[in-house]
């Protein structure tokens, strides 16, 4: 097992080097020059030309690539134009906020879609299954950005239920514990903060979970139904064992392999698909940040993220082979 | 037949645990006795480094920190000072200010010429800085004596104040014992508001200075800027109580705002020009009746009333009421007039029309893609076929910057005195956003910039408003009424360069 994680770590840095060039590569043939719109509207030629030398963009491409791989293999992504920090920091700040909104997005579209499929498979072609399959499918089409801002307008403006942005009220910031916010006010014990940051958290996490729950629900209900074809399910159940266990213990089980990957890789997916409902919900995260990058032309600053993104996504994927080892004995991650 | 599985037991369980959850989370919280307004903003939030911001809100939240050299004190653009008691100027290459006597910064330092010193070499000189343009014509800053400070121009000067009231006057003694952290940790400065908290492009938050003489007891104790980039984010944070002020409220929700019961709106006329810029450089807008056609054809009224439903007032010319040289006498104007415009393109040689390419701007000004498609239509009708192109604000500006635009619309904003903007736009080989060049302009904008005595430097600038409207490189069209969202709680009234002061900021009796 070890080798094999080994293994697959090093096989990351041939792929990491190739998306920084891809990136590196696009974010300079894209129209704009930084220092043109980072620099003040009253700035002179000379300001901007001063600040593309800052900034090394009068250097030939290359150059200016090298300079970067060189830095970035120190875990260095170099300064961002726009902020004037170091990436690695501002990234720092801000991933916190996109991991929590992210695990609880996984949290409750798991906890939604996996007890929905497993009810559909129980019961196929009933007017359960046919709820469910028609729930999943309105999770995966509908367009998340304007269920955002309708739930905004209900819950906030009209209702005043809940907050319409940002991660938490201020009057509750403190200095972070381990960066989620839900679980610091807990740990501190502040229930007041605990729940202003759920209720925060509520509709962007509700939101970008519907997707995962459409897709989970489907691969559970096919996953489900398969297994409950198989000839111990049958054996289990003339045994007399309750329905609640064979469907749970010896159906589900049998069903999670397919079902873990699936949630592993959607939740890869939640992690870089949560930029538009970032801007929606005003939410701190990576994804907003990276928004501002683009649209300033923040080469280190896009470079950067989109680095921490496809890090993040190949160990999703490798905790989800390490898992699947983990739940299926038969499977073995060998050489 | 499959077994049945009895799930209606759990499902109950389940939809009663969340219904629990979800009435627990939305019970409503006790008021907290600090009061605290919150403002929703759209401007971005660098840093802590007060040098590396470049918009008027940052300016204004790190000027009530800090304090600016100058600042304008009221509707009339007579300007004030948080640091001096006086200036003068000695001859027109000097400027002598004088610091006002124990002045002294939140944690008791006493402010010395040398901060004033630091400051502007650090507007010039720190990589984060995107301020250095505005201490370009300082060449040099000297220290006369303990309460004074010399400033020598490269050339002489009159606008001098103009680029000196962005100046944030920050502490030598901080930064020389703490470098960098000084910004974060020891921001102590001669305004009524101190730093408290700030998260890049999130929010800023500043809380009083005891005893400030600035302030009043019915000033909020602390003050929240918030970064909320879509308008309707701001409304609904606004209804619900999140924040108290919501800038920049567009005219499709402006009516929302004034019907809810809890809000209402404040006005004020922005200073931001919006006008179509046409560059000579470039076919068919190298002959002055083509750029002169384009203005007759565009009914500025009608889309005044009809898409930004009254929310703006007409320009004509450079410069509208309350800004500096304004005057209704100025000619030539443009009234709508599309058969004018058909004629002058005939005129030109294009009597069948001509064919163009018109840069609009999307999601940067008020209604801009509205606005510049009906822009579009009726240049239609007096003749032009308009090619409408819509890039991302980056992309044009990029090209703006380089000279590559043709024909566009665009803002220039914090113009009170429109003397920067003017060489900006119009004076040769200062920028080549328009690339138009008239050597009696150019000796016009120079004299005006050297003009100490004020009525006269006016005559000369509005000859030289004159000269640029004429010839016509840029149509001025409007500028926007400018809408705040206020909570009925908080009386407060929006000021044209959208700057936010806290001693303006008034709570109400029985507000908490």
């Amino acid at each position: 097992m070890s080798g094999y994680i080994t293994r697959r770590l090093l096989g990351m840095i041939p792929v990491l080097m190739l998306i920084a060039l891809f990136v590196f590569l696009l974010i300079h043939a894209a129209p704009g020059d930084p220092a043109a719109i980072l620099i003040s509207d009253e700035a002179s030629k000379a300001d901007i030309e001063a600040a593309r030398q800052r900034w090394g963009l009068d250097q030939p491409l290359f150059m200016q690539f090298l300079h970067f791989m060189v830095s970035a293999v120190q875990l260095d992504f170099g300064e961002s134009f726009k902020y004037g920090e170091p990436v690695a920091s501002l990234i720092a700040q801000r991933m916190p906020a996109s991991l929590e909104l992210a695990l609880y997005a996984t949290l409750f579209g798991t906890c939604v879609a996996l007890p929905l499929g497993v009810w559909a498979a129980s019961r196929p072609n009933s007017w359960i299954d046919t709820l469910a399959s028609t729930a999943g499918f309105v999770g995966i089409s509908m367009p998340h950005f304007w269920l955002a801002i309708v739930l905004i307008l209900i819950f906030s403006g009209y209702f005043h239920l809940l907050p319409s942005s940002g991660r938490a009220a201020l009057r509750f910031s403190d200095e972070p514990i381990t960066g989620f916010l839900t679980i610091d006010a807990l740990i501190r014990g502040n229930w007041a903060a605990a729940k202003d940051a759920f209720a925060h958290i509520l509709m962007p996490a509700f939101v970008l979970s519907l997707n995962m729950v459409g897709i989970v629900m489907r691969v559970t209900r096919s996953s489900m139904m398969e297994v409950l074809q198989e000839d111990y399910i049958m054996t289990a159940r003339a045994k007399g064992v309750a329905e609640s266990i064979v469907l749970w213990r010896h159906g589900f089980r049998n069903a999670l392999v397919t079902v873990i990957t699936v949630v592993g890789l959607e939740f890869g997916t939640l992690l870089s698909g949560s930029i538009i409902l970032e801007t929606v919900f005003a939410w701190p995260g990576i994804g907003s940040l990276l928004l501002q990058g683009i649209g300033a032309r923040d080469y280190p600053l896009i470079t950067g993220v989109v680095m921490v993104y496809t890090t993040l996504f190949i160990l999703v994927n490798l905790l989800v082979d390490v898992l699947y080892a983990a739940t299926d004995p038969r499977i073995r991650l060998s050489a | 037949m499959m077994p049945e599985w009895n799930s209606s037991k759990s499902l109950k369980r389940l939809v009663a645990a969340c219904a629990t959850a979800l009435m627990l989370l939305c019970a409503p919280e006790r008021a907290v006795a600090k009061t605290t307004v919150t403002v929703a903003v759209t401007e971005t939030i660098v840093g802590v480094n007060p040098y590396a911001d470049s918009v008027s809100l940052m300016n204004a939240v790190w000027c009530q920190i800090y304090g600016c050299m100058v600042r304008y004190v009221d509707e009339n653009q007579n300007y004030t000072s948080d640091l001096f008691e006086s200036w003068k100027v000695e001859d027109p290459l000097t400027w002598v200010f004088k610091i006002k006597p124990g002045l002294k910064r939140s944690n008791g330092e006493s402010v010395v010429p040398d901060d004033v010193v630091h400051s502007i070499n650090r507007m010039k000189t720190d990589p984060q800085s995107k301020q250095a343009h505005r201490v370009s014509y300082v060449a040099e800053v000297q220290v006369r004596d303990p309460h004074t400070v010399v400033l020598k121009t490269t050339e002489p000067l009159a606008t001098l104040l103009e680029y000196l009231k962005s100046v944030i006057i920050t502490s030598k003694a901080q930064w020389d014992a703490h470098g960098k952290d000084a910004d974060r940790d020891f921001a102590y400065g001669v305004g009524p508001y101190k730093l408290k908290r700030l998260a890049i492009d999130n929010y800023v938050s500043i809380e009083k200075v005891p005893g400030h003489p600035l302030l009043s007891p019915d000033n909020p104790d602390e003050i929240v800027f918030r970064i909320m980039k879509e308008p309707e984010q701001r409304v609904t944070a606004l209804f619900n109580g999140e924040v108290q002020i919501a800038q920049f409220i567009p005219p499709q929700l402006v009516s929302r705002v004034e019907q809810n019961a809890g809000t209402k709106l404040g006005w004020t006329d922005s200073i931001e020009v919006m006008f179509l810029a046409m560059s000579p450089l470039a076919p068919p807008f190298d002959k002055k009746e083509v750029r002169q056609a384009v203005a007759y054809a565009i009914d500025r009224d009608a889309i005044i009333k009809s898409i930004l439903q009254g929310q703006a007032s007409r320009l004509d010319g450079p410069v509208g009421p309350g800004q500096i040289a304004y005057t209704p006498d100025l000619e030539p104007k443009y009234p709508y007039d599309r058969e004018r415009a058909r004629a002058l393109l005939k005129q030109a040689g294009y009597p069948d029309g001509v064919a163009v390419d018109f840069y609009a701007t999307v999601g940067r000004y008020t209604s801009d893609k509205q606005l510049c498609e009906a822009i579009a239509a009726m240049l239609q009708k007096a003749g032009f076929k308009v090619n409408l192109k819509t890039p991302e604000w980056g992309t044009l500006w990029s090209n703006v910057q380089k000279g590559g635009v043709p024909f566009y619309y665009m803002g220039r904003g914090t113009v009170v005195d429109p003397s920067v903007m003017l060489a900006q736009y119009f004076e040769t080989n200062n920028t080549p956003r328009v690339g138009y060049s008239n050597p009696e302009v150019d000796a016009l904008l120079k004299q005006e910039r050297q003009t100490f005595d004020f009525s006269a430097r006016l005559k000369i600038l509005q000859k030289a408003m004159s000269k640029i409207t004429e010839e016509a490189p840029g149509h001025f069209l409007w500028r926007h009424k400018m809408a705040y969202g206020l909570a009925k709680s908080i009386d407060f009234q929006p000021l044209p360069g959208s700057e936010v002061w806290g001693w303006k900021i008034k709570l109400k009796p029985g507000r908490s």
